[in-house]
């Protein structure tokens, strides 16, 4: 809390970059100085570089992907066979409601928010985002939220009412420990820090491009990931909303969903659904972002028709208001509003479609690499149009009667969100993970995870399909050998083929674990990867790998799409050409001649350098306000003076934020000492 | 980094705090401890507000600008805080001989100019160079002046908005509300087609606007809110007639309602009729009584019903939704008798009363709807005779008061 | 490199499980088995879009393959840079949509269909709680005349070729009411009642599931349609409304009689049981259970199955001799009941013996706080074997 700063006084002097990370201010006042360590954890914790937030927003996904992973190994043991034993109901009812919410909340959403992060400031080549510390307060939110959430495992177990949460099964009476509390108030938690960072990326994209970068010349994957913020912008107000209701429901007697007061239960599902359906395209929109940015640098061709993929985004993003019924079916609804969204909901297929047919396009004619990125993306289109497809089959209404809520439903979403998300996700990182941390991920492994993943994902989610069909229904702890039936579709078999299926699986995420630790093991025998290992075409790799804190030099200006490629390559037509003698045929031929390397590219950018640089400086405030959350969500569930307690951190918090500027002032750091270039010091 | 002044507060504080124990735990009584606890807060807040303005003295451990500043101290500057301060203790007098509210009004009018008052006269000397003081005074203080300020604004707006909307009658308070907002839309529209529009104009008719509603507000919230009557249900009335006989009766012989319970009667209650909705929201598939013009009751379930059935069937336990729709010319209630239970009063005795339950009296041709939840079976009462039956038999009646051919027998297995 | 298309195998077993639907399984709640009209009208909608999907699927597959084998890296140039064919892909747009408003237009006709309950000619009430259904028939002239409420559990019995109309509701949570072979699922929702058509074209036993998440023992919450010819089922309903006969004085039955009126009845209604002043004995579920009903046991014995169907009351052998019996002796076989025989002695012992350890139920007397000292499902009743003795052979009478 500086709260009183010296009067400002003449110029420092000729500092070119002000990096705090690495500068110690000279004199600050008040209570507690800015953070200036720019190593270990605190370099990490109070740190506002949109770079060190996306990594740790990606390594808490992953320590949750794990998390969600066990506990769905966990419950495909208990079904393995008939009347399993391996959990009691009541641990099987908290485990799929933990696994879903885990995987959906603390697993896909942060780790789309990861790459989001840490892409889009690079690939519009900005500093940062528009407001830093509020980016690292998303960052503290979630991890506190996710934990939060978590420690309900240890405080009379998890909630126990499936992801969906369906009113009145969620009020007190039918679930009486306080994991329904735990699940509400942590959503409700890491709901702040995804609107937070919605209003964060949206604004970044708004008005931080590079100049030259109109908005169609902005990379696919920034705009899917804003596409996701405008849509977690409306989201999340309605599941806040519902949250809200349950939380009042349970703690403070509320009776929004109680029937015997005239509610109707429905109300809840109506709430849920406008949020939940939009989620589904909030989960997959990045993974298609990444998937437009992997395959046309492994197809070496431009992303087909960039424009239909971008108005498709969108398309999907406005259309997936409209058809959120499409989960009650079965509700009663009455038969209007059912045909209205079934039809609604086919059409939402077709802007689905037309990227699938983008994305085939784009390697058509192509010249393809099958790395451990493009494989991931190729999986991706393929198991993705199997989840579209077999969404097709329930957006009819009739037929969704006897699939919905049966194990075809699991196996189709599935499909759509590890076929269409999950494996998106992994493509980003082998194809960024240079970029990030220097170093190509291990071909080898990442190829061995490719496969087993693929495999052991069709034959976990195939079999469902089968399952769902022959009528066995979702959330039972245990299925009986008298409902199985015999012959070739039996319950038994394929219940196994898919226990087996996640051992293949999880074997498959092992290897990415042995990927990681080859790679960057004391002694790893994988080298530095050069700037440019992929040929890739987009703004983020016109920089240093790991990028300086500063991202760029020099603000890039942008002339085109793909810029990178195009300051790469230049197109040499073909009557230059000794070996087009015919003028006519030379004119139609193109020819990409390699003018300059990324390396020579951004040496050039280096010595143009700008020469002032002025960074955020790292703040105590975001993560002491996140913490203050979680304080006031326990003192909801148990004692009412721990709410005190947590607003009087907020409060504080809030006001130590404000207090604070957002830059350091530049009299609070000391110039680099003599001899030492700022430059080489950002390096460091 | 801890100031003189502020280590002698902060010594000050724990004195008090230790004292406040230690003549809580010796002493008997309150108010000794409750006057060294206040002291221990308040010596305490003091000496946060102290270390954070270092003895409102910027130089004490920043000895460079020390030589070069002290000489150029500026005189203070004027400001209203004496006056607004002097002007909270005036409200707190006021407050004191007519009302408490003003008390506390004035209470925090008086610590809010005093925190002015102290930032102000800090940041006064706080350099040589106004242009900073002023900056670090708006620094420290604008973080709590906005966010307050503008808290208490919208809610004085707020709340005397809402007293000129409860002054209003109720139908008044629509058409108040339609011509507000189009005057909001006109206005809006203007300034909408006028980009050139100064910014102050704009300003000055927001602040108009405000200062409109907050005299309207005061007059308004000093003539009173309308007349608000509680509504009481069917059930709470069935309820007091059954707990309080005496008492229920005393009532009626007053005339502030008709006698007997009100679910056998075709008489109008003044707070359980008068204020009724008389429509009903769509329940899905519902069940429906008619009273029909030729005083029977007749009857609609979901899914088909042949002619030839008399009888209506729930099941137990269950939460049924009945929309009652009276298409005879005259205003009925329909009525649902259970059987009977056994009352325990006060006094400990036990009565047998009856078990009904029944919708407000509505208009011809209007609706209500009727939830019940029976939780026993009809054929516990089939050998007790229901005076609400035809002919004394036994079991559960619909019925309609004052229309004696009106009954539906109800069968719960 | 060389590259094999592996996902061909997951387009394969969706393909097969989708083309293969109508080829032969045994499971009971196969959804592809249609039994009845509403069913089929939903199959018949069901699979032309499954191949369809199917279809498309494998064009997709194909083209993907192909691009992989085709345009894989053999050191050709750098292609050009085209940014799209507009008109390509104006066309690969307006085909699905094509398809898919060919799709939308049954889609639409059948959900209209399917919502049509005018025909019926025969109510029942089915009200959903955790964690066991009950079926109700209320007085009406349908179902061929019903002149007092029929109540029974886990087993709904109709006539074939009779459109029934089941008119849903729930005593607690949500539940969803699915007979596969039948209709499909529809939620039974708290404070609404929601409709139903469901027609049997054969004799025979139908199973079902609830299939909305209910709560702990979501999964032992099960059903079933047994539908017999009108001519049984006529005989059935004597059964159901006929008078209550005491067991005759001086058997283990009547000893029965007695522990049930003691340890039973304050929730599980028998009609027409009287005490030994003869007065009715009254069951008070609502202050007992959340719900407010536990199971109407008064023909008990006719029904095959207890404890949310999730038990059978007949033992393997007598089971398979219904399920499998031909549909024309299978109402004959169905309507003999419970014989001592062929009961299945050990669960229902069992559950006798503890029931919230048979089946996880929230009946932990200690942990009703929650639900002001209300069970949720049957609580332990601490009986000894003689008294469960006595009730075996008296509830083996209810029939």
């Amino acid at each position: 809390m500086a709260i009183i700063e010296r009067p400002a006084s003449e110029s420092a002097g000729a500092v070119e970059v002000y990096d705090p990370s690495v500068a110690t201010p000279s004199s600050s006042y008040g209570f507690l100085r800015r953070p200036v360590e720019s190593t270990g954890w605190r370099s990490w914790a109070f740190t506002v570089d949109h770079k060190k937030i996306g990594i740790m927003y990606g390594v808490v996904a992953m320590v949750f992907f794990i998390v969600g992973g066990i506990e769905a190994g966990l419950i495909r043991l208990q079904l393995a066979q008939p009347e399993g034993t391996v959990l009691s109901a009541d641990y099987y009812n908290q485990m799929f409601t933990m696994h879903a919410t885990t995987m959906v909340f603390l697993f896909v959403m942060p780790m789309a928010a990861a790459f989001a992060n840490y892409m889009i400031p690079l690939q519009i080549g900005a500093r940062d985002v528009a407001f830093p510390r509020l980016n690292a307060l998303s960052l503290w939110v979630f991890v506190f939220g996710g934990i939060f959430l978590n420690t309900s495992w240890f405080l009379g177990g998890g909630a126990d009412g499936g992801w969906f949460m369906y009113a009145p099964n969620s009020d007190v009476p039918f679930s009486p420990s306080n994991g329904v509390d735990f699940w509400a108030l942590g959503l409700q938690i890491t709901g702040i820090a995804s609107l937070v960072g919605a209003v964060n990326l949206i604004t970044t994209c708004l008005n931080m491009r590079a100049p030259g970068m109109s908005l169609m010349r902005m990379p696919i994957f920034t705009w899917m990931a804003m596409v996701v913020q405008f849509l977690l912008l409306f989201a999340m107000p309605v599941i806040t909303v519902a949250l809200f209701m349950l939380i009042f429901q349970r703690n403070y007697d509320a009776t929004f969903f109680s029937v015997a007061e005239g509610a109707d239960p429905l109300l809840w599902q109506h709430l849920f659904w406008i949020f939940g359906h939009p989620e589904v395209y909030i989960i997959v929109l990045p993974s298609f972002g990444i998937v437009s940015e992997v395959l046309p640098v492994f197809s070496k061709k431009p992303l087909f028709g960039y424009p239909f993929v971008v108005f498709s985004g969108a398309a999907i993003g406005f259309v997936g208001w409209g058809v959120w019924a499409h989960h009650m079916f079965a509700s009663g609804l009455g038969p209007v509003s059912v045909a209205v969204f079934s039809v609604a909901t086919m059409a939402i297929a077709v802007p689905t479609g037309v990227k699938i047919i983008n994305w085939t396009l784009t390697m058509w004619g192509g010249k393809l690499q099958f790395t451990t990125a493009m494989l991931f993306a190729i999986g991706l289109i393929v198991q993705f149009t199997i989840g579209g497809l077999s969404g097709v089959t329930h957006s009819v209404a009739p037929s969704d009667t006897q699939q919905t809520d049966t194990y075809y439903i699991v196996a189709h979403f599935h499909y759509v969100i590890f076929g269409g998300g999950v494996l998106g996700l992994f493509a980003g990182m082998y194809y960024w993970w240079p970029k990030i941390f220097g170093k190509c991920l291990h071909e080898g492994w990442g190829k061995q995870n490719f496969w087993w993943m693929i495999v052991g994902m069709n034959l976990t989610f195939g079999p469902m399909h089968i399952i769902g069909l022959q009528g066995q229904p979702r959330r039972m702890y245990q299925w009986t050998e008298f409902r199985a039936g015999e012959g070739f579709f039996n319950l038994g078999f394929w219940n196994m083929v898919a226990t087996i299926g996640t051992f293949v699986l999880a074997i498959g995420v092992v290897f990415w674990m042995i990927a990681v630790w080859v790679t960057h093991r004391p002694g790893s025998k994988v080298p530095p990867a050069p700037l440019d290992p992929w040929d890739a075409r987009s703004l983020e790799w016109m920089t240093t790998s790991p990028p300086k804190p500063h991202n760029f030099d020099r603000t890039p200006t942008v002339h085109a799409l793909d810029e990178v490629f195009h300051r790469k390559y230049e197109d040499v037509t073909g009557e230059d050409l000794p070996e087009f003698p015919d003028p006519a045929r030379a004119e139609a031929h193109h020819n990409y001649v390699k003018v300059a390397t990324l390396e020579e590219i951004v040496a050039e950018e280096e010595r143009l350098g700008d020469e002032h640089v002025h960074l955020p400086a790292p703040s105590y405030w975001p993560i002491v306000l996140a913490f203050s959350l979680p304080v006031i969500a326990y003192g909801v569930i148990y004692t009412s003076w721990l709410i005190a307690v947590g607003a009087a951190i907020a409060v504080l918090a809030i006001f130590g934020w404000a207090l604070e500027p957002a830059d350091a002032e530049e009299s609070d750091f000391e110039p680099p000492s003599e001899g030492e270039s700022s430059k080489e010091l950002a390096h460091v | 980094m801890i100031t003189t002044g502020s280590k002698f507060l902060i010594g000050s504080a724990v004195l008090a705090a230790v004292a406040a124990i230690l003549y809580g735990v010796t002493q008997d009584g309150v108010m000794g401890t409750v006057g060294l606890a206040t002291a221990a807060v308040a010596l305490t807040l003091l000496a946060v507000v102290n270390t954070m303005t270092r003895d409102s003295n910027v130089f004490t451990d920043d000895g460079v600008p020390l030589e070069t500043v002290a000489a150029a101290q500026p005189s203070p500057l004027g400001g209203i805080w004496p006056f607004a301060f002097a002007a909270s203790g005036v409200i707190i007098a006021v407050g004191l001989v007519t009302q408490q509210t003003i008390v506390v009004i004035g209470l925090a009018a008086l610590a809010a100019t005093g925190a002015e008052w102290i930032i102000s006269n800090w940041a006064d000397r706080a350099s040589a160079d106004r242009r900073h003081n002023a900056s670090v005074r708006s620094r420290l203080s604008n973080p709590l002046e906005f966010p307050l300020g503008g808290a208490v604004a919208i809610g004085v707006v707020i709340f005397a908005f809402s007293r000129v909307m409860l002054w209003f009658s109720k139908v008044n308070t629509v058409i108040a509300f339609s011509i507000l907002a189009l005057v909001v839309l006109g206005i809006a529209f203007v300034f909408a087609n006028r980009p050139s529009i100064k910014p102050g104009a704009i300003g000055g008719t927001a602040v108009a606007g405000a200062v409109a509603v907050v005299v309207a507000g005061t007059a308004a919230g000093l003539d009173g809110e309308r007349d608000i009557a509680v509504f009481e249900t069917t059930s709470l009335w069935q309820q007091e007639a059954i707990a309080h006989p005496e008492e229920y009766a005393e009532g009626a012989e007053e005339g502030k309602h008709p006698a007997g319970f009100i679910c056998e009667s075709a008489e109008e209650f003044p707070e359980a009729d008068e204020k009724a909705s008389q429509t009903v929201a769509m329940k899905s598939n519902h069940f429906q009584i008619f009273l029909l013009e030729d005083g029977t009751l007749d009857f609609d379930v979901p899914g088909p019903r042949d002619e030839g059935s008399d009888v209506i069937t729930f099941q137990r336990s269950n939460t049924t939704n009945i929309v009652f729709r009276n298409e005879s010319d005259e205003d009925r209630r329909l009525s649902l008798d259970m059987g009977t239970e056994d009352f325990e009063s006060e006094d400990g005795t036990t009565r047998i009363v009856p078990v009904q339950q029944c919708t407000t009296l509505i208009e011809p041709g209007a609706a209500q709807l009727l939830t019940v939840t029976p939780p026993l079976p009809s054929n516990v009462f089939a050998d007790s005779p229901n005076p609400n039956a035809p002919s004394g038999e036994g079991g559960f009646w619909f019925f309609v008061p004052g229309v004696s051919s009106a009954t539906l027998e109800l069968v719960v297995p | 490199m060389t590259f094999v298309p592996k996902w061909t195998r997951p387009a394969a077993i969706v393909g097969v499980a989708a083309l293969a639907a109508g080829c032969a399984t045994d499971a009971p709640q196969d959804t592809t088995q249609p039994a009845g009209p509403n069913a089929q009208m939903i199959y018949d909608l069901s699979w032309p879009i499954f191949l369809i999907a199917g279809i498309v699927g494998v064009i997709v597959m194909v083209a993907i393959a192909y691009a992989i084998w085709k345009f894989r890296d053999r050191g050709q140039p750098i292609p050009e840079q085209t940014h799209g064919n507009p008109k390509l892909e104006i066309t690969l747009t307006i085909i699905p949509a094509l398809i898919l408003i060919g799709v939308a237009i049954p889609t639409v006709a059948t959900v209209m269909a399917l919502d049509e309950t005018d025909d019926t000619e025969c109510i029942v009430n089915v009200t959903g709680q955790q964690w066991w259904w009950e079926m109700d028939y209320p007085v009406q002239d349908g179902c061929g005349g019903v002149s007092a409420p029929i109540v029974t559990s886990g087993q709904m019995v109709i006539p074939t070729e009779t459109p029934v109309l089941i008119r849903g509701t729930s005593r607690d949570v949500i539940h969803s009411f699915w007979i596969p072979r039948l209709n499909g699922k529809r939620d039974m929702v708290p404070g609404r009642t929601h409709n139903l058509r469901m027609e049997a074209d054969e004799p025979g036993i139908y199973a079902g599931q609830c299939a909305e998440f209910c709560g702990l023992s979501h999964a032992n919450m099960r059903m079933e349609v047994v539908a017999m010819e009108p001519d049984d089922f006529e005989a059935w309903k004597a059964t159901q409304l006929s008078e209550y006969e005491s067991p005759a004085e001086g058997t283990l039955a009547a000893t029965g009689e007695q522990t049930f009126i003691t340890n039973c009845s304050r929730c599980h209604v028998i009609d027409g049981l009287t005490d030994s002043d003869g007065e009715p004995v009254i069951s008070r579920a609502d202050q007992q259970v959340y719900a407010g009903v536990a199971p109407n046991l008064s023909w008990f014995m006719t029904r095959n199955t207890f404890a949310g169907a999730t038990w059978d009351l007949l033992n393997a052998t007598c089971r398979d001799d219904v399920w499998d019996a031909d549909p024309a002796d299978f109402g004959e076989r169905y309507l003999e009941g419970v014989s001592e025989e062929c009961l299945n002695q050990v669960d229902l012992r069992e559950w006798l013996r503890n029931s919230p350890e048979k089946k996880p139920m929230y009946a932990d007397p200690e942990q009703l706080e929650p639900t002001d000292g209300l069970f949720r499902g049957m609580p332990y009743l601490a009986l000894s074997e003689a008294q469960i003795d006595e009730l075996v052979a008296y509830l083996l009478e209810r029939k």
